[in-house]
């Protein structure tokens, strides 16, 4: 911000005394913010810190240190969920600030710990057995409690991904069994349903007011997950291909509506990117150019379908740029 | 020679002070309409998402009309016939950027880039012979100088550095043994001569519309002044035009550089309230540590790891008790403007990304189970 801009903007009669006044107040007591360098660096003394002690007991599992590893990962655990516990605020369905700056990154720390703890004692120990999808599930399910009880999203987001890996793990056993095709198929299936269970989710945190913020990750985890999905059925199933495009198309223009409503560009702009793909698969295999050998219809196809794709991109913007105070 | 609307441009930077001030809550509402509806501007800026949406389309379409021009015969796959697809991609963007009043849209970024890559490769096919980085350098320095210049390109300014920097490497590289030993002074001295250039450009009020190409110019020669100081970076460049490996003459100077310029930068970032400088030597202080690790194993890597995350932590947490009151026009309060992507889930989305290992690797540890995990880790590994 220059002071000589906002002099002339005043000399022009667009701002008034009070508020020339209020700007050269904030220019002079402006204080120098460090809070996103601070940031980073708690960020990476996380990283840092967990990744070692990660490497650290994978290295020593069969000496003796292991259970001095051990019980130093327990104490780091147990100090970060001691600490958040007692700096926490009261429980609500509403939006809970941190209450200090480093609330979210000791939790995010101990939740992390806590992971590399549980998957020693199974691997060391077997405390789950041959229970496989517990050995995720206890885990997610601590994640999502973490994650609700002191309002952060870094670990939602966390329980949202070890949920997919406990979906993945539960279906898989399954498969053993049949054949290697058949894993595929059942983790596609599994996407979708989970692709179409987050977001609803999402829905319902919102309508019902249950921590509504978390919405937009479980939104964006669902709609990115329903699409690989729909379109790895898309280019799995050869036979009923059509089938899968009709239905990724029903949900590409829902999501679209859902998106526009929303005034979202991301969610817009994905879900086209995402409705793209799938229809240059399908002109593709129409057009089988493998056989055929029309190359330069191919070329015009994507040329054409790009610009279009940019002029309807670019309609969009201007129509939800319209209702944009800012 | 700037090919967007220099009344727009201005009216633009004056548009975004005056949104800063207001999400800031230091002009009202109706101030800052009056400032808008005062300095209108004519270009087309979509959203952030929407530029990547039609940066990844104008790609495609721009790729699939290359295809197209080369199989309509008009030529085979020759450096001509890329030069000349090139120079159209070029008539294009001017076109877009006279008729659409595109600015920073994706479009426009995209077929500068496009434009650019076909012309050097294109050079580089006519050449029957393989082209020497002397002259590559040159034709690359001189189109992204065009780039930087005309359209105002911050891509094209690091890349412009960049092949200035590898110009004189390869130069002074061909020369005797003693230009060999005085390169790096040299890069250490154009380092300075530039920052102090650029920073003084950057005051200019003629030069008001290259104020970000200049800043990102001013932290390329901060970071070219402690790579020309680098153990590692000048102990390896030296064997690659030397050719002899092993210790290098200087050995001390090279690693005090090394030590303290980070330190330099960051005390100046401190001093002079800068950002710049703040986030340089921050990121650099990094490198100097994965120098010193290079050459001397004193711990193992995961010790070091521990260690520093546990130092980083208890760091951030002295300086944040001891800021609680700001002191010395500090603070670590966040600036009250929203962060610009404060609605969605990037830092979740971020935690998500790096972490995913950790997650879901203890649990897949089980050896018997290997291979049927990974299918249970690809589910998640999709973001």
């Amino acid at each position: 911000m220059h002071r000589s801009t906002f002099e002339k903007l005043h000399a022009e009669g667009l701002i008034s005394d009070a508020t020339l006044q209020r700007l050269e107040a904030f220019e002079s007591n402006h204080l120098f913010s460090l809070f996103w360098q601070l940031r980073t660096l708690l960020y990476l003394g996380v990283l840092l810190l967990t990744g070692g002690l990660g490497i650290l007991v994978y290295k020593n599992i069969d000496t003796i240190g292991h259970q001095a590893v051990l019980a130093f990962i327990a104490a780091v655990t147990l100090g970060c969920f001691f600490y958040c516990w007692r700096k926490k605020a009261t429980f609500a369905w509403e939006w809970v600030p941190a209450p200090t700056p480093f609330f979210d990154y000791i939790l995010l720390l101990g939740c992390l710990s806590l992971l590399i703890f549980l998957g020693y004692l199974q691997y060391a120990y077997d405390v789950f057995g041959d229970n496989y999808g517990l050995a995720t599930f206890i885990p997610m399910v601590i994640l999502f409690v973490t994650a609700y009880t002191f309002d952060h999203i870094g670990v939602l987001s966390l329980a949202i991904t070890n949920l997919a890996a406990w979906a993945g793990i539960a279906v898989t056993p399954l498969t053993i069994l049949k054949s290697g095709n058949f894993s595929d198929a059942h983790l596609i299936y599994t996407g979708l349903l989970l692709g179409a269970v987050l977001p609803a989710t999402g829905r319902l945190a919102e309508l019902r007011r249950l921590k509504a913020h978390f919405s937009t990750a479980y939104f964006n985890f669902g709609v990115h997950l329903f699409f690989i999905a729909a379109l790895a059925g898309l280019f799995k199933f050869d036979k009923v291909w059509f089938l899968w495009f009709l239905g990724l198309a029903a949900a590409a223009s829902f999501c679209y509506i859902l998106a526009m409503v929303r005034r979202s560009f991301y969610f817009v702009v994905v879900t086209i990117l995402y409705a793209y793909v799938a229809l240059c698969d399908v002109v593709l295999r129409m057009m089988d150019v493998l056989n055929s050998g029309a190359f330069a219809l191919v070329f015009l196809y994507f040329i054409g379908s790009a610009i279009g794709i940019i002029l309807l991109l670019m309609q969009i913007n201007r129509k939800l740029k319209a209702h944009d105070r800012l | 020679m700037i090919a967007y609307n220099r009344q727009s441009l201005d009216n633009l930077e004056l548009q975004q002070q005056a949104r800063e001030a207001f999400e800031k809550q230091l002009i009202t509402q109706e101030e800052y309409d009056r400032i808008r509806t005062a300095y209108p501007y004519v270009f087309y800026l979509p959203d952030f998402f929407i530029r990547i949406g039609l940066f990844i389309l104008t790609v495609i379409a721009a790729t699939a009309g290359l295809g197209l021009f080369l199989l309509a015969g008009f030529a085979a796959l020759s450096g001509a016939s890329l030069i000349t697809y090139g120079v159209i991609a070029f008539v294009v963007l001017e076109l877009f950027i006279h008729t659409r009043k595109m600015y920073g849209s994706g479009v426009d970024d995209a077929l500068l880039y496009f434009a650019s890559a076909l012309i050097v490769s294109g050079i580089n096919f006519t050449s029957y012979a393989y082209l020497t980085p002397i002259p590559n350098c040159t034709i690359i320095l001189a189109l992204a100088l065009f780039g930087m210049i005309r359209y105002v390109d911050q891509l094209m300014t690091l890349v412009a550095y960049g092949a200035f920097l590898c110009l004189i490497f390869y130069t002074v590289g061909k020369g005797g043994h003693v230009a060999r030993a005085l390169l790096p002074f040299l890069v250490l001295g154009l380092s300075v001569g530039g920052y102090f250039l650029f920073t003084r450009l950057h005051e200019k009020a003629a030069l008001r519309h290259y104020r970000s190409c200049l800043h990102l110019l001013r932290v390329a020669t901060l970071l070219s002044l402690y790579a020309a100081g680098n153990y590692y970076v000048v102990r390896e460049l030296n064997t690659l035009i030397s050719g002899g490996p092993g210790p290098i003459a200087f050995g001390w100077l090279w690693w005090s550089l090394t030590a303290l310029v980070p330190i330099f930068y960051i005390v100046k970032g401190v001093q002079k309230k800068d950002v710049l400088f703040l986030w340089t030597g921050m990121a650099l202080v990094a490198a100097s540590i994965f120098t010193v690790r290079y050459y001397y194993h004193l711990l193992p890597t995961e010790i070091v790891m521990v260690i520093g995350g546990i130092a980083l932590i208890a760091g951030v947490f002295g300086l944040t008790r001891y800021l609680r009151t700001p002191k010395h026009g500090f603070t670590t309060a966040a600036a009250n403007h929203p962060h610009p992507h404060a609605g969605l889930p990037v830092e979740g989305l971020i935690i998500a990304e790096t972490f995913s290992g950790v997650a879901t690797q203890p649990t897949g540890s089980g050896t018997h189970f290997g291979g049927g995990d990974t299918g249970g880790g690809g589910a998640g590994g999709q973001y």
